[in-house]
């Protein structure tokens, strides 16, 4: 236990170093006029000849060990460069962002396990039948739907038909309030924030503008769960014990809900960790179709632009939020259950 | 043909899923053979340009004239049929690809075992740290637009998917007996790999090259909706949905008036991706012996 989590701790700095490695490489494709944005910290000095003084000041034509020792030097003291969509340098446009994406991944995260895991024992235990088939049948086709079509329907079922659920972040009123004074942030997630404030009305506008990028989040998502907790499931009904149990005259519920089901959702917990990390990568697709602010809009945006700072900073954020999350979600499943020992 | 063999692929072909899918398939393969003949290109011109049929930037409804309606001054059925043969490419250049060089990487990690191994499990795992999409996105706006550029961009960023899959079977048949068998005999490291280890773990990687064939047209498509993918214009499906953005946003509560400009190229998509959905899930009902209850 101690050797696994010490092996993973032991790993961290690598794997961050390797991320900053390969995103480096990449945008060493791009000239040096395109990479002074990285660098720079206010868009005045970007004007007319300044920018060839610029790439000798940062030396952007050094041999690449030693840029990336400047780069790296910048990005530990949180200076990811001037984006240019953002209209301020990179970092305070991600932190800005990161509450909204955050609050969308983990509001996304609970429909998605908790119809996975419903719907995926209910396949197992109906095995085969009609119910499995169909159980199975709308999991592939969720499996297959784009984000970006499901989305659009999404809008013109909920939007323009039934008036539900408007797309954006918050409706003027309430987006007024909220940058009002009065209105004190705590964790810059709006709809926590709102209830701490005491605005009901605020909170009923922003949950629903995020009950449409929610529902199509799961509806994408939730098949991954479904397919794992099904087939565990059907493994485990298949053990020895659960013969054992039912021969000794256990009711069948109990033989489900206790000897089964427990030992089956081993699986499910892992990935369902990483599936509330791996949401966080998704929200590009779906904040844009909603027209909400998030990082993954950030990012779809500023590549749109050619804003090379800004995806870059973006991908550098992805990237180290993952790999501490997955570390978090490792150890602690080692922590509660010392079966799980994962490479 | 062993009866036994008949019989897996008769029931490979005969499962529902399969059936559906593998028919799919053969409807899309039609579709992106027979393209020159069910939507004629301008003679002399790039058919996989679109080429421009309205002047009115306006999207248009379905007529008679143009079946699926008209966006972004183009001809939607022109850009759906054209844009089979981009979802084609791209899923098979980018799945065939990426599996070698994942099999190469996993196999080598796998059969070796020990600091090679635990060097190239590190290297997967630093590529994986980094959402697939994401990773797509920084690398298609570096390289620029084009359909070759995302086709790059999407390998750069999957080959670890089959490179973990090879190598966790090769660390299981490698324990086999046959194989200690064939060293015992004196088969060399790459004649053990190719020919006793490799067929007896291409199943597996043949599935997971199937389920990820959607997956990758799903990441292209996106690519091309944000903008950053195959060029403006060109016949491809995310790159028509991606005319349908603006109008759906900026129409405020008009968002139904535009049904057509996301319904058929979606459609194009959805059921192109669910036919390899639909092949690898008869695939692995058929070959996965550890889902047989």
């Amino acid at each position: 236990m101690f050797f696994y989590i010490a092996r993973r701790l032991l790993f961290l700095p690598l794997t961050l170093f390797g991320i900053s490695l390969i995103i480096f490489f990449m945008f060493m494709r791009l000239s040096p006029e395109q990479r002074v944005a990285l660098y720079i910290t206010s868009p005045e000095r970007l004007r007319g000849d300044n920018v060839e003084r610029l790439i000798d000041l940062h030396g952007l034509r050094d041999p690449w060990h030693i840029q990336y020792g400047r780069w790296m030097g910048n990005v530990v003291r949180g200076n990811l460069g001037w984006s240019n969509v953002g209209k301020e340098p990179v970092y305070s446009a991600i932190m800005r962002r990161f509450p909204y994406t955050l609050e969308l991944a983990l509001y996304s995260a609970l429909p998605i396990i908790w119809l996975g895991t419903w719907l995926g024992t209910l396949s197992a235990l109906y095995h085969n039948r009609p119910l499995d088939h169909t159980l199975r049948i709308s999991a592939v086709v969720g499996w297959s739907f784009p984000d970006f079509v499901f989305g659009f329907f999404v809008l013109m079922i909920f939007y323009s038909i039934l008036g539900w659920f408007p797309p954006g972040t918050l409706g003027a009123e309430a987006d007024a309030v909220v940058k009002s004074s009065q209105f004190r942030s705590f964790t810059g997630m709006v709809t926590i924030d709102s209830l701490l404030n005491g605005r009901l009305d605020v909170f009923i506008d922003t949950a629903r503008r995020l009950a449409g990028p929610v529902l199509t989040l799961t509806y994408v998502g939730f098949a991954y769960i479904l397919r794992i907790a099904r087939s565990s499931m059907l493994e485990v009904l298949g053990r020895e014990y659960i013969r054992t149990a039912r021969s000794k005259g256990l009711e069948e519920k109990v033989v489900i809900n206790k000897h089964a089901r427990r030992n089956a959702m081993i699986p499910v917990a892992t990935v369902s960790g990483q599936t509330i990390i791996a949401l966080l990568g998704g929200t590009v697709i779906v904040e844009t179709i909603f027209n909400r602010v998030g990082i993954g809009s950030f990012m779809a945006t500023a590549a749109q632009q050619l804003d090379f700072a800004s995806v870059i900073g973006g991908s550098l954020f992805f990237g180290v939020i993952l790999v501490l999350g997955n570390l978090l979600v490792d150890v602690s499943y080692a922590l509660i259950d010392p079966r799980v020992r994962l490479d | 043909m062993t009866s036994e063999r008949r019989q897996l692929i008769r029931r490979l072909f005969l499962s529902t899923s399969g059936f559906l899918g593998f028919s799919l398939l053969a409807f899309f393969c039609i579709v992106a053979l027979c393209a020159p003949w069910l939507a004629p290109p301008p003679a002399g011109r790039d058919p996989y340009l679109m080429p421009v049929v309205e002047w009115s930037p306006n999207p248009q409804p379905p007529s008679s004239e143009y079946i699926f309606g008209v966006a972004g001054k183009r001809n939607i059925y022109y850009g759906v049929i054209w844009g089979t043969r981009s979802a084609f490419r791209v899923g098979i250049t980018v799945t065939v690809i990426s599996t070698m060089f994942g099999l190469l990487v996993g196999a080598v990690g796998g059969y070796f075992g020990k600091i090679v191994d635990e060097v190239l499990m590190r290297i997967t795992d630093i590529f994986l740290a980094i959402p697939f999409l994401v990773a797509a996105v920084v690398m298609a706006t570096i390289l620029g637009p084009g359909l070759d550029n995302v086709i790059r961009a999407l390998i750069f960023f999957s080959w670890m998917f089959p490179a973990r899959l090879i190598r966790g079977n090769i660390l299981q048949i490698k324990e086999e007996q046959y194989i200690t068998a064939a060293r015992s005999v004196g088969v060399n490291h790459v004649g053990i790999i190719v020919r006793h280890v490799l067929p007896n773990s291409i199943f597996p990687v043949l599935i997971q090259a199937s389920m990820r064939m959607g997956s990758l047209v799903i990441t292209a498509a996106a690519l091309s909706f944000l903008g950053i993918g195959a060029r403006e214009n060109y016949a491809d499906w995310g790159g028509l949905l991606n005319y349908a953005r603006n109008w759906m946003l900026g129409g405020g509560g008009e968002v139904l008036r535009y049904w057509y400009m996301v319904v058929f190229p979606g459609a194009a998509m959805v059921l192109f991706v669910l036919a390899w959905n639909l092949v690898g899930d008869a695939l692995r009902d058929v070959f996965d012996p550890r889902l047989k209850v």
